[in-house]
């Protein structure tokens, strides 16, 4: 524990230091931090997680422009989950996030623009439940959650006085409503693989940016809802567990004053790598990369161009902790 | 574990909001509330603005611009130059030399709205050239640009330097006129088209229109405004005129009957306004030349002058500047106004005292 909490200290005081990117909400991966199965009965998980999402390539629909700006976003994610019963969990997300902003070459004045922006982001509350639970009988899982985004971080930061943009706040502002689904099928014992398959998406609330007051359209500001389907694989040898997923993510329009917003909104196609390594229990430590292989936007905006996953975590039985 | 809890409690304390910015506003006074003003989202220069730029001829513009895009034209002496909506949507500002006159002209697609400027400024006493960029911040939607010989910050509609060094300051404007590149080069097929190949982008990047279907939606806007005028569509294109601290706005459906002349007085002003529905054009005048009033103006329509526009009593010919192209006291011209062509939106924003023609 003692260690646990010493590596979280390093980490936060670390990752606080950095003067790159910054995440907001609109791109912090809070669907899929989140989409876990309930823990075992009595079983309590920590994960603490650095996320890097390079946005750096503007697209016109599907095709590639010229871009004269990039943003970057990093963001620390703590995860905690804890098993009820065999069934039944809870899982929570708490976050951190920094973004940045600059020009791709410096203006007449030599300078890049840089602008930071960090701050408590965002938080979610899941309740998760196993369906079916996997034994040695029945190879199959399937497992599904339900919750909550509160938003607990800022969504209103300024700059001089001026109020920043939404990709450049830690908070969304709104209460959002998450769900997922995930059915897996292991191949044990003739072949240490487990495929699955996920949906997960959000309903956005909306969201008073500009601060109007009285009755006014103006008022309502809502990020456009998401769904996504994961596919892939997971292949255990001894403590290391490799992973292979494919995920398609559709996102709505955002609207405003109830219209949908030009520039926002479209497809992704992404392939995300992964591996966990579970050599030091009760900590173990997971690495993803995500590449967004094909999009379709609507009209123009600036995009991922990889994304970083690294973390560590630990677990442990709660009669043993007390 | 209570011990953890109350560790990242006190971690969540420590990390509080931080935004630094390396280039932040202006400190001190605003001439326009900081509350209502909006960072855009690329920031300072995240939108190029030119400086000069390479021009072609009308000839080879058609290979770009249709007949019906819209182009801004200036006029210095002799020489006139249009620039294409399609490529200021990308840019909102060229800083640009024509003769001896250093100009900058800016246009703001989300208002709608073009307005040319001096970029002579007078700073301590002495006359700096310099240029403007694209700030990246809004107000009412509308382009703050800054100049970089002292990072003041002016507001295009207001046409005033609002925060820095320059406040309180108004720029020298240079009378610009909207219209059709068609109407434009029947006009004045010799004059100079700002050309695409700008070296910023692609040439191909100039037949998108960045921002959906804004221009014509009349219920989207990308920001709040504080003073939404219902009386017309919010993206009709207006002609709004500001006179001795009085405005008003023009629309295109007065001058429906072909090219036709309205007398009006705006701030206790007498002016012109001459317009044309099916050619898209409006442009307001004084009805003074100097000190000299101007009576009798009309139409003026001659394939021998094909630039003219208006004549008066006494033979001059007028141009769409109000310059006197043809018969006595040829190059002076009729007083130009402070005048532009916006969204009905913004101008009502910036001028919600407007009377409407």
């Amino acid at each position: 524990m003692r260690a646990f909490i010493g590596f979280t200290t390093v980490f936060f005081l670390w990752a606080s230091s950095l003067t790159a990117q910054t995440c907001c909400s609109a791109g912090t991966p809070v669907l899929s931090a989140m989409t876990g199965a309930a823990p075992s009965a009595g079983l309590f998980r920590l994960s603490v997680d650095y996320d890097l999402n390079r946005v750096t390539r503007v697209f016109n629909r599907d095709q590639a422009i010229d871009a004269i700006r990039q943003r970057t976003t990093q963001a620390l994610l703590l995860r905690l989950s804890y098993g009820f019963t065999r069934r039944w969990g809870v899982e929570a997300l708490l976050t951190y996030i920094r973004h940045q902003r600059q020009l791709n070459q410096p203006n007449s004045s030599g300078s890049l623009e840089p602008l930071l922006a960090a701050g408590v982001g965002d938080a979610i509350v899941m309740l998760n439940h196993n369906l079916i639970v996997p034994d040695i009988v029945s190879p199959w899982q399937w497992s599904m959650g339900l919750g909550l985004k509160a938003p607990l971080g800022t969504p209103d930061l300024t700059s001089g006085g001026i109020l920043l943009p939404a990709d450049m706040q830690p908070g969304s502002g709104s209460w959002d409503g998450l769900g997922w689904t995930r059915v897996g099928f292991s191949l044990r014992p003739h072949w240490p693989l487990t495929v699955l398959l996920q949906i997960a998406a959000r309903h956005n609330g909306t969201y008073n940016r500009f601060k109007v007051a009285g009755n006014s359209a103006f008022k309502h500001y809502a990020f456009g809802d998401v769904i996504s389907l994961t596919t892939g694989g997971a292949y255990r040898a001894d403590a290391l567990t490799i992973r292979l997923h494919a995920r398609y993510r559709y996102a709505l329009r955002d609207r405003f004053a109830d219209q949908p917003v030009a520039n926002t909104g479209g497809q992704w196609l992404f392939l995300l790598a992964g591996l966990t390594l579970d050599t030091m229990a009760p900590f173990s430590y997971h690495f993803t990369f995500t590449w967004p292989v094909w999009q379709k936007l609507n009209e123009i905006q600036l995009t991922t161009t990889w994304r970083l996953l690294v973390g560590i975590g630990w677990h442990f039985y709660r009669e043993a902790n007390s | 574990m209570i011990r953890f809890i109350v560790f990242l409690a006190a971690i969540g304390l420590v990390a509080c909001d931080l935004v630094q910015d390396a280039g932040p506003v202006p400190e001190g006074a605003w001439l326009i509330p900081k509350s209502e003003v909006r960072d855009g989202g690329p920031g300072k220069d995240g939108i190029p603005a030119l400086t000069l730029p390479a021009f072609t001829s009308t000839d080879a513009a058609r290979s770009y611009l249709k007949d019906e895009d819209l182009v801004v034209m200036a006029r210095v002496g002799a020489l006139i130059r249009f620039y294409p909506h399609r490529i200021l949507d990308w840019h909102e500002i060229v800083n640009d030399q024509m003769d001896e006159t250093f100009l900058t002209v800016s246009y703001c697609p989300l208002t709608g709205s073009a307005v040319g400027l001096l970029r002579i400024l007078p700073i301590d006493g002495q006359a700096i050239a310099t240029t403007f960029g694209v700030s990246g911040l809004l107000y009412n939607s509308n382009l703050i640009l800054y100049d970089r010989a002292t990072d003041s910050y002016w507001s295009q509609m207001r046409n005033q330097c609002v925060s820095g060094k320059l406040i309180g300051q108004k720029p020298v404007n240079i009378p610009l006129v909207e219209l059709p590149f068609a109407t434009a080069r029947a006009l004045y097929p010799r004059a100079r088209v700002l050309s695409n190949q700008t070296g910023v982008y692609g040439s191909s990047r100039y037949n998108t229109y960045p921002y959906g279907d804004y221009r014509t939606n009349n219920d989207f806007l990308l920001f709040d405004v504080k003073h939404d005028d219902n009386r017309l569509p919010r993206k009709e294109r207006v002609l709004g005129v500001t006179v001795n601290g009085a405005s008003k706005a023009y629309r295109f459906s007065t001058f429906t009957l072909g090219t036709q002349i309205a007398r009006d007085s705006v701030g206790g002003t007498p002016i012109i306004i001459i317009g044309d529905f099916r050619r898209r054009f409006m442009v307001a005048l004084e009805r003074h030349r100097g000190i000299v009033p101007v009576e009798g103006l009309q139409v003026y329509d001659d394939p021998a002058h094909p630039e003219a526009v208006m004549k008066d009593t006494d033979g001059r010919l007028y141009d769409l500047f109000g310059q006197v192209i043809f018969g006595p006291d040829t190059g002076s011209a009729l007083n130009p106004l402070e005048s532009y062509i916006a969204f009905w939106f913004a101008w009502a924003a910036f001028h919600p005292e407007t009377d409407l023609y």
